[in-house]
């Protein structure tokens, strides 16, 4: 457990919260600040600073999470689906470094819009960044 | 033929592939963006075996550092919108990982409003685990499949296929990633 670290304070309980779901390695706790009534967090337990680091069984356990949230939300909350958010880095919106998965229900003309717009790129760009890829890195 | 299952067939911009998944740069949006997606055509997210589902949302989190990696991103969103009123973009079901850069114009966020306590601690009970242990999927409520929004024709063009496999970058050999991670932490 990080010091001063407002997941970690929440995922051991030392913040209060409204807590739907926990296993040994996450905790599902309602955003308090929701775009949707319903929209819930899910916090991995250990202090995981990128979502890329989280490590598989965690990982397959949030799916399952994922899931059931989704689930439940078509049937109790009467939604029309779900959106599912992770940020990365203070650029891609994360405001604390400790990973957590934003599962938010949706429903027609929510006002969200989490889309991004569908234009297409010109092929060499994409042949660019595909280079990229493939080129070995230096270690 | 839905717009994911062609590039599943001839995307030439694949960065992983097995027998149940796939990773492709998608040729819309945003530079870079790729798309994680089960080979077979699946709608929405309930109707995707679990483990396909675990596979793919592993891999789309394996897909976030790497992008860092590689693109030198200064962030990455991962992003599942399902259903139509989630303006799901494809009648396939995918996981989108997008880089993000300074001044890159996406509006990925929302306004943070506080809920009344008492409206969350309602909604608490129909969303708890006691509430429902097992949980089956229901049969789906989207009625509409969502409309394709990109015009395939572009996607259409002929292709090399035997040309594709071999330049396919093995992804165990990004396993090096991992590493490299923990060395990214860039949040001040």
């Amino acid at each position: 457990m990080e010091q001063n670290c407002l997941f970690c304070k929440i995922a051991n309980k030392e913040i209060p919260s409204i807590v739907i779901n926990e296993t040994n390695s996450f905790l599902t706790v309602l955003d308090i600040n929701p775009v949707n009534l319903g929209h819930s967090l899910i916090i991995p337990k250990e202090h995981i600073p990128f979502s890329s680091l989280i490590p598989k069984e965690v990982c397959e356990e949030v799916s399952q999470e994922i899931r059931r949230l989704s689930v439940l939300f078509l049937k109790h909350l009467k939604s029309r689906g779900c959106s599912v958010f992770v940020a990365n880095g203070s650029m891609a919106g994360q405001r604390v470094p400790h990973t957590v998965i934003h599962v938010i229900p949706r429903y027609l003309k929510d006002g969200l819009s989490l889309n991004i717009e569908p234009l297409s790129i010109n092929k060499d760009e994409i042949k660019e960044i595909y280079q990229k890829f493939i080129t070995p890195k230096k270690e | 033929m839905c717009r994911i299952c062609e590039e599943i067939k001839d995307n030439e911009f694949k960065l992983y592939e097995d027998k149940d998944i796939v990773v492709f740069l998608a040729s819309w949006g945003v530079n870079g963006l790729c798309i994680v997606a089960p080979k077979q055509h699946y709608t929405i997210l309930e109707q995707v075996p679990e483990e396909i589902f675990s596979k793919c949302f592993f891999m789309a989190n394996k897909v976030a550092g790497l992008i860092f990696q590689v693109l030198g991103c200064q962030g990455t969103n991962i992003l599942i919108n399902n259903g139509d009123g989630a303006n799901q973009e494809f009648s396939h079901f995918t996981i989108q990982v997008v880089p993000r850069f300074e001044n890159d114009n996406l509006k990925l966020d929302w306004e943070r409003k506080p809920a009344d306590q008492n409206e969350l601690k309602a909604i608490r009970s129909k969303l708890e685990v006691s509430n429902e242990e097992k949980v089956v999927a229901e049969p789906q409520v989207i009625t509409e499949e969502p409309k394709e929004k990109h015009e395939s024709a572009e996607s259409k063009k002929l292709k090399d296929k035997d040309n594709d496999k071999n330049d396919n970058p093995d992804y165990e050999k990004h396993e090096k990633t991992d590493k490299i991670l923990k060395r990214l932490i860039r949040i001040p």
